[in-house]
């Protein structure tokens, strides 16, 4: 006997893929901001990267930002502070 | 295959059942043991017992932008072995996992690994014969087994929370097949969690991120306090010790040596686990974890010796009382109680409650 079935996933769900930053031409010199996702030293390792990138490019630390909960989503207004900040890249990172 | 646009899901066609269950697991939509296949007879039957329209969304999972529909969730809830009396609990459970505080997708991407426990009380658990006593945790119970099974299936299949690859879980959770109990309202000396919620003639469902269960027994209490201390004890294990929530489940054994007096409501039961639920601040740095916070480690000064400074003595789980929610369940003989901590390393999931609206009826 012939089964109709349907299947358990949604088909037309489709999730919006958020498109790439612009390629930087340059990393000498540029303005870096930091996101710490929260975990414990993330923002060592945060920080050490951006010590690299300094030392490679020159360029200095202006926005230090943390998300506070690896957990959770991010929360809009940080999205937005990380939208509008006035640097040439962010450096996040995953910590423990 | 054809897609049905009321449903949004596609129709298959196979030669029969034992080819439909083959064809369950070849598509990747189980947890590893069969499913009943969902036919559209018993789909359409499941989704008679609820008043929504199929395309309602019921559960959003916020980081992946999934959501799941009414008929997406009787999909599944037909495989995971429910029946449509089930169906309204798993409804109101995906409503309340929904909920901001709950942290849907950490809790069910994180390496913690948790088991999204449901706890259902009120009139609903005996109407369907859900298990409240002997073996509550499993197993033996269809409405337990189903309505757990089927969260775990929508985290598979519509959420995509597939283990290994976004459900990145360390070592997984027995609870991660199915975790659903219900309150036992006999031999219960205390409001039911839905009087205390302010629902005494409906049924509410509680959701709770829970990590590793823990068995609590000590058959040498005869009082209150060594009851409740040797809870206390378990909730204060350094292994799940944070400031996160904790479900507490006594025996009815227990509950009744504790209720025997009077004084013993439910809320000084509460007040006095979390009193007596903490650690030394010096055990907590023994092993080498930050004391006051879950939070960044960066903020914590250090002596020359290494030891930490400007820390309060003690660590408590959680943050008051109130982050312990506390019922009776199981089996008649046995001091046998449980703990089942939050997930992970603190508030990163809120316990969330939903009223359980009633099968319809006809």
């Amino acid at each position: 006997m012939v089964i109709e079935m349907y299947t358990p996933v949604i088909d037309d769900q489709r999730v919006e893929i958020a498109s790439m930053a612009p390629r930087l031409s340059t990393l000498k010199n540029s303005r870096i901001g930091l996101l710490s996702n929260g975990k414990h030293n993330a923002n060592v390792l945060i920080q050490m990267t951006a010590d690299l990138f300094i030392e490679d490019h020159g360029g200095e630390v202006v926005l230090e930002l943390n998300k506070g909960n690896a957990s959770r989503p991010c929360p809009d207004d940080l999205v937005d502070t990380v939208v509008k900040a006035d640097v040439d890249f962010m450096i996040t990172a995953v910590g423990d | 295959m054809v897609t049905s646009k009321e449903s949004r899901q596609t129709i298959i066609r196979v030669d029969d059942v034992s080819s439909a269950i083959e064809y369950c697991y070849e598509a990747g939509w189980t947890d590893g043991l069969p499913v009943v296949p969902p036919t559209v007879e018993l789909v359409d039957a499941m989704l008679e017992a609820v008043e929504l329209d199929p395309l309602t969304v019921i559960g959003e999972h916020v980081t992946t932008r999934r959501s799941c529909t009414a008929h997406a969730a009787a999909v599944n809830a037909v495989m995971a072995g429910c029946l449509p009396a089930h169906f309204p609990i798993v409804i109101a459970a995906m409503k309340a996992m929904s909920k901001t505080g709950f942290n849907y997708h950490g809790s069910t991407a994180s390496t913690g690994g948790s088991g999204h426990l449901i706890v259902v009380s009120g009139p609903i658990t005996d109407e369907i014969d859900m298990n409240a006593t002997g073996n509550l945790f499993g197993s033996g119970n269809r409405a337990n087994a189903a309505i757990g099974r089927t969260i775990r299936l929508i985290h598979l299949n519509v959420f995509h929370m597939q283990p290994n690859v976004t459900d990145k879980s360390t070592q997984g959770n027995p609870g991660k097949y199915s975790l659903c109990v219900a309150e036992r309202s006999d031999r219960n000396p205390w409001p039911l969690l839905n009087e205390e919620m302010g629902h005494p003639d409906e049924s509410v469902v509680v959701v709770f991120a829970a990590g590793g269960f823990h068995n609590v027994e000590n058959h040498f209490a005869a009082t209150p306090e060594q009851a409740l201390l040797t809870v206390a004890d378990s909730m204060s294990c350094l292994d799940s010790l944070t400031h996160g929530q904790s479900v507490v489940v006594l025996s009815p054994e227990t509950a009744e040596i504790v209720a025997a007096d009077a004084f013993w409501t439910k809320s000084r039961v509460r007040n006095f686990l979390f009193e007596n639920a903490y650690r030394e601040n010096d055990a907590l740095q023994r092993i080498g974890r930050p004391t006051d916070t879950d939070a960044d480690r960066s903020k914590y000064k250090f002596s020359n010796d290494g030891v930490k400074e400007g820390l309060t003595e003690r660590y408590h789980r959680g943050l008051s009382a109130d982050d312990i929610l506390l019922f009776v369940g199981g089996g008649d003989a046995g001091a046998h109680s449980s703990f089942l901590p939050s997930w992970s390393r603190g508030r990163n999931s809120i316990m969330q409650s939903e009223v359980i609206v009633p099968i319809k009826k006809g």
